[in-house]
């Protein structure tokens, strides 16, 4: 199905290997000298501007900055499209996203649209319901969050009250074929 | 190449198919309920329901056409209305290349575990426990075949406990 893919035996899908283990994002956002739009305020409109933004609040329409870093934080609720450098979102977007550089949504985030950027990071937890257009010859390889582990194979058996979403009870599960 | 994953997004997903120039969409039909209140519907209605829902819910534009459909084990959350209701809504996106991954049962009272899957790297899955536990049947082959046209199983493997992985093709 894709090209790199081994021709293995025929085995059983069943050594899991060590859970992935969660390391911090080494993405990086310029923060400095960023406008906020505070926790408490409502805008209904266009929102555009020639510096970087971060959003506490709610935003409904269309946010564009180009040349310029957005931030949607963790309060943030934002249903409009999104056009800026680097999108980094931590609250809640539904709308489509159009990052220059790079788009990251982050294990808090939660994003309902499209997006279109040359980098897109998922990170461990995030919740995410849309296309995702990458062209990975024009981007470096994204910043993952979990890393590949070659640890012996441990039989995890993950509790019943574990309601993570994140990667903590992971299992690799080798794929027959 | 443009990639279908009915499962929510997933990180190990997204990087995986970075090395590829690819468009992943990610459906998370888990998160969408296809079933027609009405305890009295018949499977008509509820086949029609469930492809209005799907239609809607799959986020294909009208010219978008998958080469592969990561189906993992959602089609064993469905009843045979609502996969043949999915079938009928993947089929205008399908080509004759189009590939599928699905998990399958060995049989029908075989026990399925509830986990949310992702690929790790070409040779590797990344397998989670569900967040929600949601109802399911698993489905034998046959029942696939029978309801859920739009693809044909060209490879099965064994796997351990009675579970199935299908390679698929239209």
């Amino acid at each position: 199905m894709f090209d790199k893919r081994k021709d293995n035996e025929i085995s059983q899908a069943s050594t899991p290997v060590e859970p992935l283990s969660n390391q911090p994002t080494t993405e990086t956002f310029n923060t400095r000298s960023a406008a906020v739009i505070g926790q408490t305020i409502t805008i209904k409109g266009s929102v555009t501007g020639d510096e970087n933004l971060t959003i506490e609040g709610t935003v409904e329409g269309s946010i564009d900055l180009p040349n310029h870093d957005l931030t949607i934080g963790q309060s943030g609720q934002v249903t409009a499209d999104l056009n800026a450098n680097t999108i980094k979102v931590d609250g809640q977007v539904g709308g489509d996203i159009n990052g220059a550089e790079k788009v990251v949504i982050t294990k808090s985030g939660k994003v309902k649209g499209n997006i279109v950027a040359p980098r897109v990071t998922l990170e461990d937890g995030a919740k995410f319901k849309g296309s995702i257009d990458m062209d990975p010859g024009e981007s470096a390889k994204p910043a993952l969050k979990s890393t590949t582990s070659n640890s012996a194979p441990s039989a995890t058996a993950p509790s019943s009250g574990n309601n993570s979403s994140g990667g903590k009870s992971s299992d690799n599960v080798k794929a027959a074929g | 190449m443009t990639v279908l994953d009915l499962g929510p997004g997933r990180s190990s997903t997204l990087a995986f198919l970075t090395e590829f120039p690819t468009r992943v969409i990610f459906s998370d039909l888990f998160d969408v309920d296809v079933t027609l209140a009405e305890p009295d519907a018949t499977d008509a209605a509820r086949e029609e329901h469930a492809l209005a829902v799907f239609n809607d819910a799959l986020g294909l534009t009208r010219d978008t056409q998958i080469d592969v459909c990561l189906m993992w084990d959602y089609l064993h959350y469905l009843d045979r209305p609502s996969l043949r209701a999915l079938s009928t809504a993947l089929r205008p996106h399908l080509h004759r290349n189009s590939r599928g991954y699905a998990f399958g049962v060995l049989h029908a009272n075989t026990a399925m575990d509830e986990h949310d899957y992702a690929i790790h790297d070409i040779d590797h899955l990344v397998r989670q426990p569900k967040t929600i536990s949601v109802a399911h049947k698993p489905h034998t082959q046959r029942v696939l075949s029978e309801n859920f046209p739009a693809f044909t199983v060209i490879k099965g493997t064994l796997l351990r406990e009675g579970r199935l992985e299908f390679y698929l093709e239209t």
